[in-house]
C-alpha cells in the first residue's frame, strides 16, 4: 500500500467525523496561533532591542577609568591622561584600522534650568568635541550637536542636553539657557541642542516590554542624562574629572581588533582601566534579554502541551469507538503498522490543517496585541512553517498512544464486539 | 509499505506444501481462554484437514468452538497449542505483517453480521483488501466483483442503505475480489430469510465452482447439506465427520 493510499484512507476517516475533526483541528489552530503570535512578538521585541542597542554605537570601543562609567565611581589609581590618548592614537595609526579617536572628559556638576522652582540637578558634564556624536547614534530632537565653532576661543558658551536632562530642567527646545555650577564656579550656557533617547521605542515606563530588563541595565550603565560641553583647556582649580577615550571603527567587524589596540595602548590590565567594546556588550545584553524570553517560551510550550493532552484525549475516545472498524480493516489485510500509520497520519493531517488555520489567527492576534505594546511583532514565513511543524508534531504525538492501543487490539475481539 | 509478498498459492512454498491437496491442516490445536482461575477451552485438540477445492461445512451446538475454529483458520486468532499449517507452511512462523498480508490477499471472510465498514460505500468496502494489498486497478476489480454478485446498481450505497442480503453479497464480493485460495464463512445466512439465504448460498456455490476452497460454519441442516463434507464440533473437538469419503483425523 502506498503512502498516498494510506493518506486517502486517513482523510476519508477524518471527513466522516467532520465535527470532531473540526474541533480537534481548532485546538491545534489555537496552539499554533499562540506559538506563532508569541514567537513573533518575542522576535519583534528582540529585533527592536537590538536595533536600539546598535544605536549606542557598536562600532565604538572605549577606555574608561575603573569599573564605573559615572565619574567619581572609578577606582583606578593611575587614571587615564592625555598621554594615554596619544598612545591610543599612535596604536590605532600603527594598526592600520583607520579608526577615529575621540576624547571626552567627564566631571560631575549641578545644573539648573528655566523650570520655575526646579531643584538643581546633579548631572555628568561631558566635555568633548563634535566627533563625539559619532561614537553613538543618538538622534537630535531639537537644535544641533556640538560644532567646531563652539570650541573656538571666545565662542558663545553652549551645551547639548540629553532628552531626560532637558525634561528635568524644563528645557523644551534649543535656545533656552541653563546654569551649571561646579567647583570652579557657575556658568550660564545656551542650550544648542537636545538629543533623543537612543531607546526611542521606550514610550513609557509602564508600556509592556519583554526586553525592559535589558534596557534597564543599559540605563544603569550608560546615563542618558548628560550635559555635553565643548572641550576646553582645564581652568585653574577645576577638578580634572576622568578621561574617556573612544575609538570608532569604520566597520562593525573591526571593533574587536580595535579593542585589542586600545587595551594594549593604555596597558589596561596592569592599571585596572576598563576597555570595552560596545558590540560585545550589546550582544551580552541581547542574550540577557534572551533569557527573559525563555519565560514567554515556556508559556507557548505549555499551550502546546495542553493542546497535546486535549487532542490525545479526544483521539483516545475516538479510537475506542472504532474497534469494529479496525477489526474489519485488520481482517481485510491491514497490518498493525498500517493501522498505526493511518491514525498517526490522521493526527498529523488534522493538526496540520489546524495549523494552517492558526497562522492567520496568530497573525491577527499578534497584530492586535502590538497596538498595546511598544514594538512591532516580527512575523516571518519561517516562523510560520516552524509553528505549523510543531502543531503537526503535536498532532502525531497525540495520536501515538491511541494508535498504539488500536494496533494492539486482537482482531477477534473487535469482530466479536462490534456488529 | 509497497513491499509485496507472495500470497498463498502463488509462491513456490505454497506448491511444496500444498502438493498433497491440503490447503489447511490443524494438528492438536487448542485455543484456551483464561479468566483468572477459570479456563475456557474454545478449541480442545482439533485435528482437521481442509482439502483443496472442497466445500466443508462445520456444524455443532452453540459455544462448541465453530467460530473459534474459523478464526484460527483465517489467521484472525492463533492457537494456544498445536500446529496450523497453511499451504504446508507453519503459521506460527508468520509475524503480524505476514499474517495480515495473507488475510488480505488469500483468505476471504463472510460473517453472519457482514462486518462491512458502515460509513463506506459498497464499492469502497469491496476495494478495501485491494487497497491494503497495494493492488492495481482496485476500483475496476471491485466493480467487477460487485457485478458478479448482482450489485452493479448499488455500488455507491452505504451498508445502511442495503438489505441484509445485499450486504452479505457485498461481503461476498469483498471476499472474492481477492481471488482467494480459501473462503471462510461463519453463519453466512444466519441473519437472512430463507429466500435471501438461498441466493447467498448460490453465490458461495459459484465460488466453489470456480475452485475456491470453502469452509462454512452453520447450524442449519439445509446449508450444511450443500457442502461436500461435514464435520461436527462439540466441546472444542471434532466429534464426527460425514461425506467427502474421508474422516477428519482423530
Ligand atoms: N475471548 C474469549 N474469552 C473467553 N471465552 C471465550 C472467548 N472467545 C470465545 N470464548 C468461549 O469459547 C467457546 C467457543 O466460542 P465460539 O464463538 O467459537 O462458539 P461457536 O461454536 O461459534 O458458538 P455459536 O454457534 O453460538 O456462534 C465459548 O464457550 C465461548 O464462550
Ligand atoms: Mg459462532
Amino acid at each position: 500500500m502506498t503512502a498516498g493510499a494510506l493518506a486517502g484512507l486517513a482523510l476519508r476517516s477524518l471527513r466522516r467525523r467532520a465535527l470532531r475533526s473540526a474541533l480537534t483541528a481548532l485546538t491545534a489552530a489555537v496552539a499554533v496561533a499562540t506559538v506563532f503570535a508569541t514567537r513573533g512578538l518575542l522576535r519583534g521585541s528582540e529585533v527592536a532591542l537590538e536595533r536600539d542597542l546598535h544605536r549606542l554605537g557598536t562600532r565604538t570601543v572605549q577606555a574608561v577609568d575603573g569599573a564605573g562609567f559615572v565619574p567619581g565611581s572609578g577606582g583606578a589609581r593611575d587614571p587615564l591622561g592625555p598621554a594615554d590618548a596619544a598612545a591610543v592614537r599612535e596604536g590605532v595609526r600603527a594598526s592600520g584600522l583607520g579608526a577615529e579617536v575621540v576624547e571626552a572628559r567627564v566631571r560631575l556638576g549641578v545644573a539648573s534650568g528655566p523650570r520655575p522652582g526646579g531643584r538643581p540637578l546633579p548631572v555628568p558634564l561631558v566635555e568633548t568635541v563634535p566627533a563625539y556624536g559619532r561614537t553613538f547614534d543618538a538622534e537630535v530632537l531639537s537644535g544641533r550637536f556640538l560644532e567646531e565653532g563652539d570650541l573656538a576661543p571666545g565662542a558663545e558658551p553652549v551645551c547639548v542636553l540629553d532628552a531626560e536632562t532637558a525634561r528635568e530642567l524644563g528645557v523644551a527646545a534649543a535656545g533656552a539657557e541653563v546654569a551649571v555650577r561646579e567647583a570652579g564656579g557657575e556658568r550660564r550656557l545656551r542650550v544648542a541642542g537636545i538629543l533623543a533617547d537612543p531607546f526611542s521605542l521606550r514610550v513609557s515606563t509602564f508600556a509592556p516590554d519583554l526586553s525592559a530588563a535589558a534596557r534597564r541595565s543599559v540605563h544603569q550603565l550608560l546615563v542618558f542624562r548628560n550635559l555635553y560641553l565643548p572641550r576646553r583647556p582645564a581652568a585653574e582649580g577645576e577638578p580634572p574629572g576622568s578621561l574617556m577615550i573612544f575609538a570608532v571603527a569604520r566597520e562593525r567587524g573591526d571593533a574587536e581588533a580595535l579593542h585589542g589596540v586600545l587595551a594594549g595602548a593604555v596597558r589596561a590590565k596592569e592599571r585596572g582601566v576598563l576597555v570595552w567594546s560596545r558590540g560585545t556588550w550589546v550582544r551580552n545584553i541581547v542574550e540577557t534579554a534572551g533569557e527573559q524570553v525563555q519565560i514567554a517560551n515556556i508559556i507557548w510550550a505549555i499551550v502546546l502541551l495542553v493542546a497535546l493532552v486535549m487532542i490525545a484525549t479526544v483521539t483516545l475516545v475516538g479510537v475506542r469507538e472504532r474497534t469494529a472498524e479496525v477489526a474489519v480493516r485488520r481482517s481485510e489485510g491491514a497490518t498493525r503498522r498500517q493501522v498505526t500509520l493511518q491514525l498517526l497520519l490522521e493526527g498529523g493531517m488534522l493538526a496540520g490543517a489546524g495549523g494552517l488555520l492558526g497562522l492567520p489567527l496568530g497573525w491577527a492576534a499578534a497584530d492586535r496585541l502590538s497596538t498595546l505594546l511598544t514594538w512591532a511583532p516580527f512575523l516571518d514565513l519561517r516562523e510560520g512553517v516552524a509553528a505549523v511543524g510543531l502543531g503537526v508534531a503535536v498532532g502525531i504525538l497525540a495520536a501515538a498512544l491511541p494508535a498504539r492501543r488500536a494496533a494492539g487490539w486482537e482482531v477477534v475481539e473487535g469482530l466479536r464486539r462490534g456488529a | 509499505m509497497a513491499r509485496e509478498e507472495a500470497g498463498v498459492g502463488d509462491g513456490s512454498a505454497a506448491g511444496a506444501g500444498g502438493g498433497d491437496g491440503v490447503v489447511a491442516r490443524l494438528e492438536g490445536v487448542r485455543r484456551l481462554h483464561r479468566r483468572g482461575a477459570s479456563e475456557v477451552r474454545a478449541l480442545d485438540g482439533v485435528d482437521l484437514e481442509v482439502r483443496r477445492g472442497e466445500w466443508l461445512a462445520v456444524t455443532g451446538p452453540s459455544g462448541s468452538g465453530k467460530s473459534t475454529l474459523l478464526h484460527v483458520l483465517g489467521l484472525l486468532d492463533r492457537p494456544t497449542e498445536g500446529r496450523y499449517l497453511l499451504e504446508g507452511r507453519d503459521t506460527a512462523a508468520l509475524d503480524d505483517a505476514a499474517a495480515s498480508r495473507l488475510r488480505g490477499r488469500s483468505i476471504g471472510f463472510v460473517f453472519q453480521d457482514f462486518h462491512l465498514l458502515p460509513e463506506e460505500t459498497a464499492l469502497r468496502n469491496v476495494m478495501l483488501p485491494l487497497l491494503y494489498a497495494g493492488a492495481r486497478g482496485a476500483r475496476e476489480r471491485a466493480m467487477e466483483a460487485l457485478r458478479s454478485v448482482g450489485l452493479e446498481g448499488r455500488v455507491e450505497h452505504r451498508p445502511g442503505e442495503l438489505s441484509g442480503g445485499e450486504q452479505q453479497r457485498v461481503a461476498i464480493a469483498r471476499a472474492l475480489v481477492k481471488e482467494p485460495v480459501l473462503v471462510l464463512a461463519d453463519e453466512p445466512t444466519g441473519n437472512l430469510d430463507s429466500a435471501t439465504g438461498a441466493r447467498v448460498l448460490d453465490l458461495l456455490a459459484a465460488l466453489h465452482a470456480r475452485g475456491i476452497t470453502l469452509v462454512v460454519v452453520t447450524h442449519e441442516p439445509e446449508v450444511a447439506a450443500r457442502a461436500g463434507r461435514r464435520v461436527e464440533v462439540r466441546d472444542g473437538r471434532i466429534a464426527a465427520a460425514t461425506g467427502g469419503g474421508g474422516a477428519a483425523r482423530r
